[in-house]
């Protein structure tokens, strides 16, 4: 599992992450994950569609940085394209309360969108 | 034809990316659709996550406590997952509440009801002193 750091920038940053998103995956990339989401407190693009499995963990993972981005008034959108991602992302609900993008574009447009 | 791969588990996290990597492979070469193969995978990672979290938290274990069997016909794959910890029926879990909002919104407990989505073939049956959990998936071409 990796994170990368796509850009960063003054109101808003894009990181993609690539692998399993797995309970494995989770245990080696959340801890990164975390400081470069949640601790710069700057709404955020987390790009999916390089991730190959989606499991429950994962999940709580995204579930966790959403609340602590929500607590301190900022945005996180997701963006996923393949149906692994996506079927797991409906299955949980958390597509209900963080928007999911097809694209970048897609994704920087709900960014940028006023709070549902 | 039925093919069957089986295999003992050390009750750790760490054992199980090994473990779900030999499955997939050992579903590959049976010629086994991708999609079966995901969903497989999906509660092979659910359940023994779920039983190490668990039903085994506590407990003493021995090294080939947690037993996983896979077996394919032309009609179906299932996967059996079996461990020797505390009675749970995953199937009588209930299922999460629904989201209200993000602030509210618990961050865990959503496992064993994506897996019921996803695989809603889910047996459970305590054998002696193990949880015996199976999910079987129809074979694209026998659903198709």
């Amino acid at each position: 599992m990796k994170l990368q750091i796509v850009s960063t920038a003054a109101d808003q940053q894009h990181v993609a992450l690539q692998g399993r998103l797995d309970s494995a995956g989770v245990d080696a990339v959340e801890s990164q994950f975390n400081a470069a989401v949640v601790a710069r407190r700057k709404p955020v693009i987390v790009d999916l569609t390089q991730v190959e499995f989606l499991s429950s963990m994962g999940v709580r993972m995204l579930l966790s940085a959403a609340k602590a981005l929500q607590r301190a008034g900022v945005r996180m959108v997701l963006v996923a394209s393949g149906q692994v991602v996506t079927t797991a992302l409906t299955h949980s609900a958390i597509d209900e309360l963080i928007p999911v993008a097809a694209d970048v574009d897609g994704a920087r447009a709900l960014l940028s969108s006023p709070t549902r | 034809m039925r093919s069957v791969f089986q295999r003992s588990l050390r009750p750790e996290l760490p054992a199980l990316p090994a473990a779900a990597a030999a499955v997939r492979e050992w579903l590959a070469r049976e010629g086994v659709e991708p999609q079966v193969i995901h969903a497989i995978d999906f509660a092979l990672e659910e359940l023994v996550t779920n039983s190490i979290r668990h039903a085994l938290q506590g407990r003493e274990t021995r090294a080939e406590e947690l037993g996983l069997r896979v077996e394919t016909t032309l009609e179906s794959v299932e996967l059996l997952v079996d461990d020797g910890g505390a009675a749970f029926d995953p199937t009588r879990a209930a299922p999460p509440a629904p989201f209200v909002d993000l602030a509210s919104a618990p961050v865990g407990g959503r496992g064993l009801d994506m897996l019921r989505r996803l695989t809603p073939d889910v047996r459970y049956e305590r054998v002696g002193e193990r949880n015996v959990t199976r999910v079987r998936v129809l074979r694209t071409r026998a659903a198709g």
